[in-house]
């Protein structure tokens, strides 16, 4: 029951968003991104809601951050190689106005500490006790955090303040 | 069946002093108490009957019984009314026994009209005084308060005391000023060869030292009450323990917390600890008033103003040929020589509505105004000279912000995928 909610809203959610989708082309490293989301999260979304508990094979917990890290430093890596854009910006936004070469820097940095703690993860997962290794895996999630908090004060803030404004002036013209 | 049954059970013999009985049919007219319920006598439209519920018993009604018996021999002489006044009841006083099957149950007293009067309560707030026909101004209000402080003075002059003092057991004559106190068989009585205790208090008008013990002096009681209840007349229904808290001592959520500490915080020296009410308007009162308020608030109970006082200096200000109150230049009635309490009231609310006026306008407006600070902070283009000028210098060299050009929507699209990656990516990491 709980899996088919969270399908269905998941399922809406991408239909409200591909209909209002930018009429654009799409930069081929932010496909990449995608397309890396959309097998991520179909991992995600069978193990994690609608498989038996216990079909994930128990050594890859151990893995799954490191792919997932691995992953992501791997299409930050190849997409600006191949001139196919740099994928950071889907992930930072583009609210703020770099130059060409600061993003890839940018990039660079982000793709270098994807791979860097993808590493460590390995190397804690099989050096240290469970409990530090879970330890150090929520550690990483504050980056996360960080991330969200960024696009959070320069992305949603402004969106919600013109959502804001739009609202007031129908408001404002149905009840003058 | 019914009806005769209820008939026989409301019909009841009346006792007057003399002796002589009386067989009537009593009503019931919908008005009960914590001790009976007053009913109206038929045939009898200038009297009512108060019959005390089944819970009283045994040696309490015994000691009602007592206590009614004495009240209806010994009706303390009251104020002088003049003669164009006619039947106006100061006093819900029994006059006579009410026994049913032989048994004492209560009493009848005279009927104060509630067409030509209404609860004192009502003169605290304006629009309810209005709202029952009566046009209150500061010479109205000093004669109530004239007479209710005389109709004290009669009680204490004869050893009688009320206690439970408060303006809900109190009337008003709209037209007359004369006030009647209801509930008169809850009065403390400590006459000659009998005395009768007044257990009931309502801590908003409790005296500090009886607060948390019983009444011990009902006379300083009655003061502490009286006083309090001419301070909440004169000052648009505020309590003289109402303030707000200056100092950093803990100051009691309650009145009757305030009563205890004696945070009066409008005496004619100011206190340290509480600030006086915005609203209030007590400094328009004349100094010889103002003098009996502090003395009735302050901690020594031996020094509070008695109800003769109080008769006393009041009745100066509610003659007219003393030239005590004059008009502004409003029209209103105000104590001469001060400032005028109506018109510094009426400035307070005007102001109040004004700033209440000016906050919703920009409650209303902040909308817009969020959305233009936005797009001007985006653009650059501030009218504040010290805005513009702060736009101008970039604070981080590195972090600029690049104009939105997307429509909502497409944000929206993009944010919805962000978001679904977010918890995608928090899922392979946690």
């Amino acid at each position: 029951m709980q899996a088919a909610l969270i399908t269905i809203v998941l399922a809406l959610a991408l239909l409200v968003s591909w209909l209002w989708r930018p009429r654009q082309a799409m930069r081929w490293g932010v496909g990449m991104l995608l397309v890396a989301y959309v097998l991520l999260g179909g991992w995600a979304l069978w193990f994690g809601l609608y498989a038996a508990p216990g079909q994930e094979p128990a050594a890859f917990a151990f893995w799954k951050p490191t792919v997932m890290y691995w992953v992501l430093s791997v299409i930050l890596l190849t997409a600006p190689a191949l001139r196919w854009g740099y994928p950071v910006k889907a992930l930072i936004g583009t609210f703020f106005a770099f130059s060409d070469r600061e993003w890839r820097w940018i990039n660079l940095g982000f793709a270098a500490l994807c791979a860097i703690l993808g590493g460590v993860n390995l190397f804690i997962a099989f050096t240290a006790s469970r409990g530090e290794w879970e330890g150090f895996k929520f550690g990483c999630l504050v980056n996360v955090l960080g991330v969200l908090l960024l696009r959070l004060n320069f992305v949603w803030l402004d969106t919600l303040v013109r959502i804001g404004a739009y609202l007031y002036g129908r408001a404002k013209a149905l009840f003058p | 069946m019914i009806s005769v049954r209820k008939r026989v059970r409301n019909s009841v013999r009346l006792i007057w002093p003399g002796g002589t009985a009386e067989q009537v049919r009593l009503r019931a007219i919908g008005k009960s108490g914590g001790a009976g319920e007053v009913l109206a006598i038929e045939d009898r439209p200038d009297h009512l009957a108060k019959i005390y519920h089944a819970a009283v018993r045994g040696p309490q009604l015994a000691r009602y019984e007592r206590k009614i018996e004495w009240m209806i021999r010994n009706k303390p002489a009251l104020p002088p009314i003049p003669p164009e006044y006619k039947s106006i009841v100061q006093l819900a006083w029994p006059v006579a026994l009410v026994m049913k099957e032989s048994a004492f149950a209560g009493f009848v007293m005279e009927k104060v009209d509630f067409d030509r009067t209404m609860e004192l309560d009502y003169l605290l707030t304006r629009r309810q005084a209005a709202g029952e026909g009566f046009e209150v101004d500061f010479g109205k209000l000093v004669t109530v308060c004239c007479n209710l402080a005389s109709l004290i003075q009669c009680l204490h002059s004869n050893r009688i005391a009320v206690v439970d003092l408060k303006p809900i057991n109190l009337k008003v004559y709209k037209s007359e000023l004369y006030v009647s106190i209801l509930d008169c068989d809850g009065f403390h009585i400590h006459a000659d060869g009998f005395v009768s205790e007044a257990p009931q208090v309502t801590p908003e008008y409790l005296a500090p030292e009886f607060h948390d013990k019983a009444v011990t002096h009902p006379e300083a009681q009655d003061r502490f009450a009286l006083a309090t209840i001419i301070f909440r007349l004169l000052n648009y229904g505020i309590h003289p323990f109402a303030g707000i808290p200056a100092g950093r001592q803990p100051y009691p959520p309650e009145l009757s917390g305030r009563i205890r500490l004696g945070l009066y915080p409008y005496g004619r020296l100011p206190t340290p600890t509480v600030r006086a009410t915005p609203a209030s308007v007590h400094h328009c009162f004349p100094d010889s008033i103002r003098d009996l308020f502090d003395r009735s608030f302050a901690p020594a109970p031996g020094a509070r103003t008695g109800a003769h006082e109080w008769a006393a200096t009041l009745s100066a200000f509610a003659n007219r040929t003393t030239e005590y109150m004059s008009r502004c230049d409003n029209g209103h009635l105000q104590f001469a020589g001060k400032p005028c309490p109506t018109c510094v009231r009426e400035d307070i609310i005007r102001g109040h509505v004004e700033r209440q006026k000016r906050f919703m306008t920009r409650l209303r407006t902040s909308p817009a105004r969020a959305a233009t600070y936005m797009k001007r902070t985006l653009k650059g283009t501030r009218t504040s000279p010290f805005q513009a000028a702060l736009a101008q210098v970039p604070l981080n060299p590195l972090l600029r912000l690049a104009p939105v050009t997307m429509s909502i929507r497409n944000v929206l699209s993009i944010e919805i995928v962000w978001a679904v990656g977010l918890a995608v990516t928090y899922w392979w990491l946690k």
